[in-house]
């Protein structure tokens, strides 16, 4: 097992690699000169140039990635462009809002999405059935953005309820989170049904209600615990969403999080800034995806025995 | 607001970082609310005979934050930071630097006259710090400054909100709203919503005027409008391409539309203005008069210049909708006469890279800003040759003769010449169509109604101590 998870782990490198050599590529072929926008367009040519030479931005492509690298496996990962603070201590102080948010959201997506979609399942066809499959539809289509807002005109302008912008308390929280668990809740839902109703109509869920086990138990005992195998993946897939949606979210209720900080390093051209940020969102997204990977093969026996047999 | 990184005035050039440096630190000079200059941290002053030597007394009953005095050494260093550093290059380019005549009296040399330089000590960039502080420790000003004005900062949570308390010991009396909470919310929309909901208490609102409707309507909104310090134009590339032939800027002067540019592109929000300098300029000329429009013979002129046919020009412009929206109107107007533009919209940083500084367009839209209400800082980066190739001329100006005007208009201390001066200035703009002054739109600021002593500010100059409850 633990062979397994450090051989994910030296996965993750290559795969951070990419990302950082992607978005070191893309800023630098796109214009605009960060010691330009840094000084303001009244400063002197030589100006801008003495701080392009402080900033090292003369030197070739390949060497300044290769300098960007070669720190990076130090722990280094520069200092932004345009605060002047090291970019760890910037993710460090921003990460919280954003990591709050999303896990709040994916709480709420859980607590709802399953047991809404176990409902479904379990009483196809019925009126909660059709009704949780719109409402799952709905909240698939409506982008994040959108609902943000609506919920602000609702419940922070006409009924004054809950705070529009910032995160200074936990009712801060809440909207942001609702907003972005809408799209992650619609998906677990329709996970949970289908993966629900497939399990149902197996052979030993038959037997089991042959024996005259009683329908509660049946469900909450036999059926959901394979039922829910795949859900689990998607649970883990949703945090790269989350962490995604977040960047759109934290703009709509002025967060200062993880998104609006590689929203603001892209337009200020601040590269080190951009691709820490974004190596930071991939790790976190990369280390939930092994988590749950490995709690896969605690909960499914079959994929733990599967373990065993290579080990042999 | 937009994200504070740094509450060094010394160490940015962004005119939004600013904003909040006005309660933090005191300046030489202030602006009052009609957008006169007047004394701040200075008693009297004067200038020497040739304009060369600014002499300013120094209030002595000011003190930091930190309860240390300011004296005339702390100015002294101050401006002398100012002068050296580079990202003050718009306020500071003209000063040589400065020395102390005794206790309360500091001497500001400049490399030559120039009427303006009240107003360049205004800014936030020549702001008063402590000197043993900022000596001790320049980076200590990021994120915990002490100056002398009427605001402390009490508390930052990086990008999302800034809390500044009064000081209590201000000079002039400590802040009627004893703590101010900015925050930045990138979007426009939740921003009304947070100002409607009473979240709020003051807004920038959206540069489009979009919101504007919204704000007027709400009875416990109050939208507050000043001229804004900049004017919309049609800049051609002077130096090369299509549009350095001259009928081709003639044609694109005499085709257009103003009035519907500024319908379309600002909702009638804005006013059609002929004049190649800001008109909030005080020497700028009243009443001018630009060309006559004339379709027919915008197109013959377009024809004449080797385009009988018709001809495809691109236009770079910033992606925002209050660049791209007159674009589509101009657009419109100008496939009339046979110029059939595209647009292309790029990114604020690739416009001033590709455009501003690398020259790299045939047509584009543009605000030029003044910093500073003067003609000086409306005319003389734009369209002086020594500013051209990588400078602010982006246009690629090049006319001696308006280099000549530029420069004694710079050096006079004469208004009334620099106004005849800058008459002259404007109508080479319009007679050679160096390019095109569409309209000047209006500077805005929403507001819930009790808040008193809020304005709009043509510099977005606001100075929080002013406000204060109904």
């Amino acid at each position: 097992m633990l062979k397994y998870i450090g051989k994910r782990l030296i996965l993750m490198l290559p795969v951070i690699l990419g990302i950082s050599f992607i978005l070191f590529t893309i800023m630098d072929l796109t214009p605009g000169d960060p010691a330009r926008m840094i000084l303001g367009e009244y400063a002197s040519q030589e100006e801008v140039d003495a701080l392009r030479e402080e900033m090292g931005l003369n030197e070739n492509f390949f060497v300044r990635y290769g300098k960007y690298v070669a720190d990076a496996v130090t722990g280094d990962f520069g200092t932004s462009y345009r605060s002047s603070t090291p970019v760890v201590e910037e993710i460090a102080a921003r990460f919280p809002a954003t990591l709050q948010i999303a896990l709040l959201a994916m709480f709420l997506a859980v607590l709802i999405g399953i047991p809404v979609g176990i409902i479904s399942a379990v009483k196809q066809y019925s009126f909660a059935d059709i009704l949780s499959t719109v409402i799952a539809l709905a909240f698939t289509s409506i982008p994040a953005f959108w609902l943000g807002l609506l919920l602000i005109l609702l419940f922070s302008v006409r009924l004054h309820l809950l705070p529009a912008v910032g995160s200074d308390t936990w009712k801060h929280m809440l909207m942001p989170a609702v907003s972005l668990a809408a799209a992650q809740m619609a998906t677990i839902i329709r996970m949970t049904r289908s993966t629900m109703l497939e399990v149902i109509r197996q052979d030993y869920i038959r037997t089991a209600k042959a024996k005259g086990a009683p329908q509660r138990r049946i469900i909450f005992h036999h059926a959901i615990k394979n039922a829910l195998l795949p859900v689990i993946t998607t649970v883990g897939l949703s945090m790269g969403n989350l962490l995604g949606g977040a960047l759109i979210i934290e703009n709509v209720f002025g967060i200062s999080g993880l998104g609006t900080l590689m929203v603001n390093s892209v337009k200020s051209k601040d590269t080190p800034m951009l691709i820490g940020s974004v190596m930071f969102a991939a790790v976190i997204a990369g280390l939930v995806n092994l988590i749950v990977d490995v709690l896969y093969t605690y909960i499914d026996p079959r994929i733990k025995a599967q373990f065993v047999k290579k080990k042999k | 607001m937009s994200d504070q990184t740094t509450y060094d005035p010394y160490k940015t050039a962004d005119q939004n970082e600013w904003e909040d440096m006005y309660g933090i630190y005191d300046q030489l000079f202030r602006e009052e609310a009609d957008g006169s200059v007047v004394p701040n941290l200075v008693t009297e002053y004067s200038f020497s005979d040739d304009g060369t030597e600014l002499t300013m007394g120094i209030r002595d009953d000011v003190t930091f934050h930190n309860g240390e005095p300011l004296t005339v050494d702390d100015v002294v260093f101050s401006l002398n930071t100012a002068i050296a550093s580079s990202f003050t290059t718009k306020f500071t380019s003209v000063m040589d630097h400065a020395e102390k005549v005794d206790d309360s009296t500091v001497k500001l040399v400049l490399k030559h006259a120039y009427s303006p330089i009240l107003g360049c000590l205004v800014s936030a960039s020549t702001s008063i710090v402590p000197q043993a502080v900022y000596e001790a420790d320049p980076d200590s000003f990021t994120a915990s400054p002490i100056g002398s004005g009427p605001y402390m900062v009490s508390e930052i949570v990086k990008g999302e909100r800034y809390v500044y308390e009064a000081y209590p010991d201000y000079w002039r009396g400590e802040a009627p709203i004893k703590t101010v909470v900015a925050r930045v919310i990138p979007d426009g929309n939740a921003a009304l919503m947070a100002l409607e909901s009473g979240e709020l208490d003051v807004m920038q609102p959206n540069q489009d005027y979009s919101d504007r409707q919204a704000i007027e309507d709400n009875p416990n909104l109050v939208y507050y409008t000043a001229p804004q310090a900049c004017t919309f134009l049609i800049g051609f590339n002077n130096a090369r391409g299509i549009f350095s032939d001259k009928r081709m800027r003639e044609a694109v002067a005499i085709a257009i539309d103003k009035e519907e540019i500024a319908l379309g592109a600002t909702n009638g929000y804005a006013t059609p203005t002929d004049v190649g300098i800001t008109p909030i300029c005080p020497q700028t000329p009243q009443d001018f008069k630009g060309l006559e429009r004339d379709v027919e013979r915008a197109k013959q002129l377009v024809a004449e210049a080797g385009y009988p046919d018709g001809v495809d020009v691109t236009m770079r412009i910033i992606s925002a909708s209050n660049y791209s929206k007159p674009a589509e109107v101009v657009q419109a107007q100008l496939k009339e006469i046979g110029i059939n533009v595209s647009i292309e919209a790029m990114e604020r940083a690739s416009w001033f890279d590709i455009c501003y500084t690398g020259g790299d367009f045939d047509i584009t839209i543009y605000a030029n800003p003044v910093q500073v209400i003067d003609a000086d800082f409306g005319a003389y980066p734009f369209m002086h040759s020594s500013e051209a190739n990588g400078g602010n001329n982006y246009m690629g100006i090049n006319i001696p003769e308006l280099d000549d005007l530029l420069d004694r208009a710079r050096l006079s201390t004469d208004e009334e010449e620099r106004k005849e001066l800058y008459l002259q200035v404007c109508e080479i703009v319009r007679d050679e169509s160096l390019f095109v002054p569409m309209y000047t739109g209006e500077r805005t600021y929403a507001a819930v109604k009790e808040l008193q002593g809020v304005h709009a500010d043509p510099m977005v100059r606001y100075y929080t101590y002013g406000y204060s409850w109904e």
